[in-house]
């Protein structure tokens, strides 16, 4: 049974002329990674305040057809007991932190605090979440000395210390350097296969295809396509950043200088191999 | 040689003295260059950045822009000299609309209204936000956001433009735009500085790269040399920027542009 599904999901803004996302269907497993990729103002960010059960408190609208979380309507639920299952990091990290806490082992010891958890078992979740996002140095830091890189760390683990079942990482790795923000996606798609489901929404699409067996691709708000990244490939990259390799593939296949049966390269360390493909017939 | 724009001469900073963040940097911008800092999360690059535009003091050293020396000038002299994009749009926005937001920096300055309006449409035109001129900043998405804050800098027309990390918000689209300006203000002679992770952005851009890492300066030079830095590397699998290394990957002479690859790609065909 899915995780999350949406069948026919539409959503209207308070005060808006026409529906900010529309019609969307889709489904979520557990242990499943699905992207959602589209260009600035698609309305990724809407659907994944709308995934973490935002709507109507923090954004007020409308919505219809069906939207659910365990066949349960996501609208109306009690943002405090959802947290327990779904989290959100936001594209600015510093929307994620309290703004209450003296240090980052406080910050991330946050939410799980207020789950009533046994103070030995806030602290293996504190640890644990530092590690895995690289910021176990950080945590006697003041919160509000980090820079972005590391302000976004932080807000990861504190979304991972509440050990969720649907991690929603909107742009989330967009401050990191890249050898950090590789280890990071490695690590966390390695938790998925314990069930958690990760929904990354991203204007990177090397980074959404390497982690995502399904990309949902958004623009105006509309679900223009949702299949295996190879299928989303050449119409995303209109839309999306994408390395200069991935790029350079999606210009030769336009170009007609590729070859029908060789699929586009997914990252760019697969882009020679598929080039040579082309060369090789 | 030129005249440098900016320079450091042997600066150091430090938030908590016991951990200085920066030690002993020395370096040089001339008028017509675009310059890459790349370096680790908290390796110091934003801080050298509100180090050059004098919204920090170094604790030792001299900071020129422009000929003004930072620990002494005023903020309006060097505001004259000096352009910063923030890294988080949202922080440098002060205003409820956006023709009010990109005429702040000229109104200052002292420009009657003519020359203020002037310089606020044309920086609209370019950015492509003349249809969002009466919106509230915070209504535009994340992209047009940032265009917003490089509608800004444009107006305030400085010889000196500080962009970090300036495309992290952009689409493809926007990207396009945004690259645009940037090799059209290279050519009227402005100094580009830059932070970016994005290695592939910074092949197409970069004239030349500093790479700092524990406080200093490990490396200056072509992108093609300073990038390979292990450290810089999102995966073993292939060095970025991605082009150059898929034309080594198909030998293919190494080339940064898209246009470039697509014509060789096509003879290679043939």
């Amino acid at each position: 049974m899915a995780l999350i599904r949406f069948e026919q999901a539409s959503l209207t803004r308070n005060g808006a002329l026409r529906a900010t996302l529309s019609e969307l269907t889709f489904d979520i497993a557990a242990g499943e990674t699905l992207a959602v990729v589209g260009g600035s103002g698609s309305g990724k960010t809407t659907l994944a305040c709308w995934l973490a059960g935002w709507v109507p408190h923090a954004m007020p609208a409308t919505v219809s057809g069906v939207a659910g979380i365990d066949e349960t309507p996501l609208a109306g639920q009690s943002v405090a007991r959802l947290a327990e299952r779904v989290q959100l990091v936001q594209a600015s990290p510093y929307a994620g932190l309290t703004g209450c806490a003296f240090n980052v082992a406080a910050e991330v010891a946050f939410g799980p605090e207020n789950l009533g958890l046994p103070e030995a078992e806030i602290r293996r979740r504190v640890a644990a979440a530092l590690e895995l996002c690289e910021a176990s140095d950080l945590s006697a830091r003041r919160p509000a000395s980090l820079s972005g890189g590391e302000a976004q760390r932080v807000a990861m683990a504190a979304a991972l210390a509440m050990q969720p079942q649907l991690l929603l990482l909107d742009e989330a790795f967009s401050r990191l350097a890249p050898a950090a923000a590789g280890r990071l996606l490695a690590r966390l798609s390695a938790l998925t296969r314990n069930g958690m489901a990760l929904v990354l929404f991203e204007k990177q699409f090397d980074r959404a295809a390497r982690a995502a067996s399904r990309i949902l691709l958004l623009d105006d708000g509309r679900q223009q396509l949702l299949d295996m990244p190879a299928i989303v490939f050449d119409q995303a990259l209109d839309h999306v950043r994408a390395s200069d390799a991935l790029r350079a593939a999606q210009r030769a296949r336009r170009a007609g200088l590729w070859r029908d049966g060789v699929l586009p390269p997914l990252d760019a360390p697969a882009a020679p191999a598929r080039f040579r493909d082309v060369l090789r017939g | 040689m030129a005249e440098a724009v900016l320079s450091f001469e042997s600066v150091s900073f430090a938030w908590d003295a016991a951990h200085p963040l920066l030690e002993g940097i020395s370096l040089a911008i001339e008028a017509n260059e675009c310059v890459a800092l790349v370096g680790r999360n908290g390796a110091g690059k934003s801080t050298l950045f509100k180090l050059a535009c004098g919204l920090l003091k170094p604790a030792h050293g001299r900071i020129s822009v422009g000929g003004l020396d930072t620990a002494k000038a005023r903020a309006p002299q060097l505001a004259r000299q000096v352009a910063l994009m923030f890294q988080e749009a949202e922080r440098q926005i002060c205003h409820d609309r956006v023709t009010a937001e990109v005429g702040f920096a000229p109104r200052l300055t002292g420009l009657d209204a003519g020359e203020v309006g002037r310089r606020v449409a044309q920086a609209l035109e370019i950015t492509g936000l003349s249809d969002q001129a009466d919106s509230h900043p915070l209504d535009l998405n994340a992209g047009e956001r940032r265009l917003l804050t490089l509608a800004s800098l444009i107006a305030q027309d400085t010889a000196l433009i500080l962009l970090d990390e300036p495309t992290r918000d952009f689409d493809a689209p926007q990207l396009e735009r945004f690259e645009k300006w940037m090799s059209a203000a290279q050519r009227e002679g402005q100094a580009l500085l830059f932070i970016s992770h994005d290695l592939d952005f910074v092949a197409r851009h970069a004239s030349r790269v500093l790479h700092l890492s524990g406080g200093a300066i490990v490396a200056n030079g072509s992108a093609n040399e300073v990038l390979r830095h292990a450290d810089l590397q999102e995966v073993a699998a292939m060095s970025a920027p991605t082009l150059p290394a898929l034309c080594r990957a198909l030998d293919l002479p190494v080339c940064a542009h898209l246009d470039a690859f697509e014509q060789m790609w096509r003879e290679r065909l043939r």
